[in-house]
């Protein structure tokens, strides 16, 4: 965990598909890193319906995703799965 | 209808507003997303709720109806579909796209302080206005290109009717039954008091039903919009607005115990006033409240140009599309289908085609 990549995506207030297509485009840019768990992607959103498709997607892609409410938006964590 | 006194008609509809705006905050039940993640990501997974919303209205239409607490068997604001109804749809399909959200679904987000989707309203109610300019030309067009003579399925044969009915209702059954093997109704999200679809698609026939019942017809909203556009039109030019036939005219007229109702996009109180714009209150208030409760209402500021201008854009052809096609999604899908009104199949199939075209828009000018 500690001398892990963190990347950050925050898409809080972007129009609806953005939210699953941009998370896609950025896993997949890193998806060797993440695999190897190297790195963490950390999506920041407020769309209620992206704690839905990302977790699923992402899952279906075999990561690990752990999904969290901080403040008034939800962190959505993908990771190399355990 | 049951609710002859304004009164009870406004505070029902802001109820029924309240009622679903929460309920549909909560489930993120929004069309716009279902087709296009269908066409995008190949994901049907939230299509089958809507089917459902569809399936159980026309059921319960129907009970209501044979039940005779219907009044209008034939709601007065359907017409015989023509060309007009078809070109709104795909316009309409690619707008609820762009915008990334339809008619309603804007109006529960912009409540949970999405500033895409207040862009995106602000463009409904310009798209109606701008129609409102070109509605002359409209008329004639719309009234020559009729497809069927009919406006209902019933018009031309009853039996054919309850047919449809009673096989479309036994294949959902069947289709229904073998999702629930499969467990594909439930859904698996992470967001606080969330409400799974299936729920909101009962929630929405239920109310749909009511509406009908109590209120006259099954809910509409986009005159409504168009009237608060005439409004603020008639603020600011005065002269032109009284002069543009879209606002003189009724989009609705029916005789209810020998005593005319009429409704329209004027900026004037009537029947349609009385309906849509407090469903319309009800429905922002609800999901704003809901939005509080849940902690997640917040103003995150701007979006990327491109999606505003994708938001705007959207709004725009969905205002202009939907009086184009003289209704929406809400009407046409929730109403027009189960009733077997023609305007609802051909809207949809429409739409459908629009929303593919929006879908393929996005993903290479909007999203990069």
């Amino acid at each position: 965990m500690e001398n892990k990549d963190r990347i950050e995506l925050n898409i809080l207030g972007q129009v609806c598909p953005a939210c699953l297509l941009v998370a896609l485009r950025e896993i997949n840019t890193h998806c060797r890193k993440l695999k190897q768990g190297d790195a963490e992607l950390t999506v920041r959103t407020d769309h209620r319906d992206a704690t839905r498709t990302i977790p699923d997607t992402a899952r279906a892609m075999g990561y690990d995703v752990e999904v969290r409410k901080v403040d008034s938006y939800y962190e959505i964590r993908v990771g190399a799965r355990k | 209808m049951l609710l002859m006194q304004w009164h009870a008609l406004v505070i029902f509809n802001l109820l029924a507003g309240m009622i679903l705006g929460s309920v549909l905050y909560r489930s993120d039940f929004c069309m716009a997303g279902m087709f296009r993640d269908a066409f995008l990501f190949k994901n049907y997974a939230l299509l089958r709720s809507l089917a459902l919303a569809v399936v159980l209205s026309m059921v319960l239409f129907s009970l209501a109806r044979l039940s005779g607490l219907i009044l209008f068997t034939t709601p007065p604001f359907f017409t015989p579909p023509s060309a007009a109804t078809l070109a709104g749809g795909v316009v309409f399909g690619i707008g609820m796209v762009l915008a990334g959200g339809c008619v309603v679904s804007t109006l529960y987000r912009l409540a949970g302080g999405n500033v895409a989707s207040m862009i995106a309203f602000i463009g409904m109610i310009a798209g109606s206005l701008l129609y409102a300019e070109v509605h002359p030309l409209w008329v004639p067009l719309k009234a020559g290109t009729v497809l069927i003579g009919a406006t209902m399925l019933s018009d031309i044969t009853p039996t054919g009717e309850l047919l449809m009915t009673v096989l479309t209702v036994g294949i959902s059954a069947i289709l229904f039954t073998r999702w629930l093997r499969q467990g594909k109704w439930n859904m698996t999200a992470y967001a606080d008091g969330y409400l799974q679809p299936w729920k909101a698609a009962v929630a929405i026939a239920v109310l749909n039903t009511a509406a009908y019942i109590l209120s006259g017809w099954p809910m509409s909203i986009t005159t409504g919009y168009t009237k608060i556009g005439a409004y603020i039109e008639q603020l600011i030019a005065p002269a032109h607005a009284a002069g543009l036939l879209l606002f003189n005219q009724n989009s609705l007229s029916a005789v209810l115990s020998g005593s005319p109702i009429t409704g329209g996009a004027g900026p004037r109180v009537d029947i349609v006033f009385l309906t849509q714009i407090p469903l319309f209150i009800g429905i922002v208030v609800g999901a704003f409240l809901t939005a509080v409760a849940l902690k997640e209402f917040r103003i995150y500021g701007l979006p990327p140009k491109r999606q505003l201008v994708s938001a705007l854009v959207g709004g725009i052809l969905i205002g202009f599309g939907a009086r184009m096609a003289a209704g929406c999604n809400l009407t046409f899908v929730l109403g027009a289908v189960p009733l077997f009104a023609f305007q609802g199949f051909l809207f949809v199939a429409a739409m459908v085609l629009g929303a593919y075209a929006g879908a393929r828009i996005l993903s290479r000018y909007v999203i990069r």
